[in-house]
């Protein structure tokens, strides 16, 4: 008697589990040892976008999942793949992005023998994932799929990866596709706890000057609306870290903007004075804290964090609630509007109005009227509301971050944790192929853009325009400022003499490029960039000494800025 | 690591590759010296425990053990009061000739077998307490009859 099985290889189960998934798009650069589920993606309605380096394919898959919210997927192949895709990848774990990435590895029999093109990826991987996943058997692959996006997809939200033994992606078996799976050690839905919330409000009550420090978090949990109500109910005013811009509109009038390193002056001074810091969502990084003994130095801390390991990690926490954002803050709100009354915060109202309307619309220490706070002022005013842009890390990302008005939650994408330089330009063409119906901006330095660059190629050959503005120093900018604030204008290896005409390079990837000397060059070029249906890079060029400000510097607290070479 | 108190952790954990490697890399990371780990399959053929020693204080033994919860492959963690914990080492030591008489002159929670004696030595079988098999230990050294020791490191239940 036969039994008739209904075999199906484990590339094939990959892809289909990825289908079902919901999964319609996939970054990544094939190699000999993921073949198979190249071929088979031929067969699937997933698109894919060919990078040109694998660590682009991954930050294009971050910029995808930070603007969509849903999983964003690459694909590398077996060593160099895996090895180039991995700078990617951590970029997406040290800002909890949901990523699945995929590598390819030699067969299962020539594991551990130094076999051509072979990492041990998953001990890479590892130490920069929520989880690392070798399936050993095809019949093994949906359920690893399964668990690959429910591990990506809940708690604190982050890359999962699967590497793919080539013999087990041509290997064939019955496949059984789970709609759930059970991982013991894993629970995400821990639901917050009332009586903790409780104590929060009454702290927050009885605080006479309290504020709100709004993470990344608040972005990726969706609970920005109903943290922005809090915040109006109670006229608390907003700071936010890097990964928390974008969680309440930076035009709002409790917004402060950025505390930090590079914090606005005004929301840097506020947490200074609070008496009471209300985090949510955020893991107190030392670029926002700064010296931890001079944080907030008469505040008690209140922490919202879906993940307990952050509680007390890097400040000491008064108060914490563990669990969902977005449920935690939604019974905090609801319980507000129960006590239906605020703090006694008269007195610390007016100080905020003071210090914000002393500060709020200052632009500190620049060299000239084409300055990059200028140009990114100009680019807010062209920009509808629900463009996203990104940027590259350095000084761009700071002046984007200082004055760059985000207004909508999931239009800012930048590598906080990491500080990946590389990073804007790739992320931007990820972004454009989840939303390719707004405007994609990669906010870039010279330095920085031209790590990715090649991903020129990529926007042009898959038509996900994006517009690249090169703040362009020739040099790498941060560095270089540091160089003149703590080397004594010792410029070790930070000055480009060589640096491309990058007009011509665009133009020869088939793109566009223009270079701009005035703000009224710069619009005209940037409002038809924006509506062109070809990538366009806008070259810059700026003052090479030019410096951000305000900084606080290494070791310093947040009330230590400076607000130019020399001053306090 | 300062504030040096024992700290005694129990992990319930998959019975799967790759899970010791996961959990140590959680120590390596902040520079954590395990003192012993002991693996074992338990009850369930599922499921191993760990048992992991290392020496704290309390605050970073406590937030080490969100680490550790966090883990996915670690299903349980618990930490044990080394006051009411049933905790448990064999080794194996091999003694020159004498060596039996200076460990059965050692006291405390622990027994003494000798397994074996050949021209190399002789091999004492010892189980017991941490304390009992390192203060044997101690003793064979400083009577310069001890030769090689191989340790399990600690396994522990809570007894109250």
């Amino acid at each position: 008697m036969y039994v008739k099985l209904d075999l199906m290889s484990g590339s094939r189960a990959l892809v289909k589990a990825l289908e079902k998934e919901g999964v319609d798009v996939a970054f990544g650069i094939p190699g000999g040892a993921i073949m198979p589920v190249y071929d088979e993606l031929l067969n699937s309605g997933i698109r894919h976008v060919l990078a040109r380096h694998e660590q682009s394919a991954a930050h294009m898959a971050d910029g995808y999942a930070r603007a969509s919210g849903k999983v964003g997927v690459c694909i590398a192949t077996s060593g160099p793949g895996a090895t180039n895709l991995a700078t990617g990848v951590a970029t997406a774990y040290m800002d909890s992005t949901p990523l699945l990435a995929i590598t390819g590895q030699v067969p299962t029999s020539m594991m551990a023998r130094d076999s051509f093109q072979e990492i041990d990826a998953v001990g890479i991987y590892t130490h920069m994932t929520k989880y690392s996943f070798q399936p050993l058997r095809p019949s093994d692959i949906p359920w690893t799929v399964r668990a690959a996006f429910f591990l990506a997809s809940t708690g604190r939200t982050g890359p999962v990866h699967i590497d793919m033994p080539k013999d087990v992606q041509t290997g064939e078996a019955e496949m059984t596709f789970p709609d759930q799976v059970i991982i013991r050690g894993y629970r995400p839905y821990v639901p917050p706890d009332p009586a903790a919330i409780a104590v929060a409000l009454d702290m927050l009550l009885n605080a006479e000057r309290p504020i709100i420090l709004a993470g990344g978090g608040v972005i990726k949990s969706g609970a920005h609306e109903y943290l922005l109500q809090l915040a109006e109910s109670a006229l608390i005013p907003i700071a936010t870290t890097l990964m928390g811009k974008g969680a309440v509109p930076e035009d709002h009038p409790l917004a402060l903007g950025l505390v930090g390193m590079h914090g606005t002056v005004h929301a840097n001074k506020l947490v200074n004075e609070a008496d009471l810091v209300l985090a949510v969502g955020v893991r107190f990084s030392d670029r926002t804290t700064m010296e931890v003994k001079g944080f907030a130095p008469d505040a008690k801390i209140v922490h919202f964090d879906v993940d307990p390991t952050e509680v007390g990690k890097n400040v000491k926490t008064h108060h914490a609630v563990t669990g969902d954002l977005k449920s935690s803050l939604r019974l905090l709100l609801e319980m507000f509007r129960e006590r239906a009354r605020t703090g006694n915060w008269g007195a610390w109202r007016r100080r905020v109005d003071e210090v914000v309307s002393e500060w709020r619309d200052r632009i500190v220490s620049v060299k000239s009227e084409f300055s990059p706070p200028y140009i990114l002022r100009a680019m807010r005013e062209l920009l509808p509301p629900d463009s996203i842009v990104t940027t590259e890390v350095g000084q761009n990302q700071m002046w984007a971050a200082l004055y760059f008005k985000v207004l909508r939650p999931r239009t800012f994408i930048t590598s906080g944790g990491l500080g990946t330089m590389g990073f804007g330009f790739p992320a931007a063409i990820g972004a454009k192929a989840a939303r390719p119906d707004v405007p994609v901006v990669d906010i870039a330095g010279d330095g920085s853009f031209m790590m990715t660059m090649n991903s020129l190629a990529t926007s042009v050959n898959e038509k996900l325009p994006v517009v690249a503005v090169i703040l362009n120093n020739s040099s790498l900018g941060m560095v270089a400022q540091w160089q003149r604030l703590f080397y004594n204008r010792r410029y070790a290896a930070t000055i480009f003499d060589a640096n491309p005409d990058f007009v011509r390079l665009a133009e020869s990837f088939g793109a566009e490029g223009a270079r701009v000397y005035s703000l009224d060059e710069f619009r005209s070029v940037f409002r038809s960039a924006i509506r062109s249906d070809v990538a366009t890079i806008i070259d810059v060029p700026i003052h090479p000494e030019e410096d951000v400000f305000p900084f606080v510097g290494p070791g310093r607290t947040l009330n230590e800025m400076l607000l130019g070479d020399g001053r306090e | 690591m300062s504030g040096e108190n024992a700290v005694i952790y129990s992990l319930t954990v998959e019975n799967k590759p790759g899970v010791l490697f996961r959990v140590a890399s959680q120590f390596r990371r902040r520079s954590f010296n395990i003192e012993s780990v002991a693996v074992g399959v338990t009850e369930r053929p599922d499921t191993s425990r760990m048992i992991i020693t290392m020496r704290g204080d309390e605050q970073m033994a406590e937030d080490f053990a969100r680490v550790l919860r966090r883990t996915v492959d670690v299903i349980d963690v618990s930490r044990m009061d080394p006051s009411r914990a049933a905790q448990r080492e064999l080794a194996l030591i091999r003694v020159k000739s004498g060596g039996v008489d200076v460990a059965r002159g050692v006291g405390g929670e622990g027994e003494l077998r000798v397994l074996g004696e050949s021209g190399e030595g002789i091999v004492l079988q010892v189980v017991g307490s941490p304390s009992y098999v390192s203060s044997l230990i101690d003793a064979l050294d400083r009577g310069k009859v001890l030769e090689e020791v191989a340790r399990t490191g600690v396994v522990a239940l809570e007894v109250s």
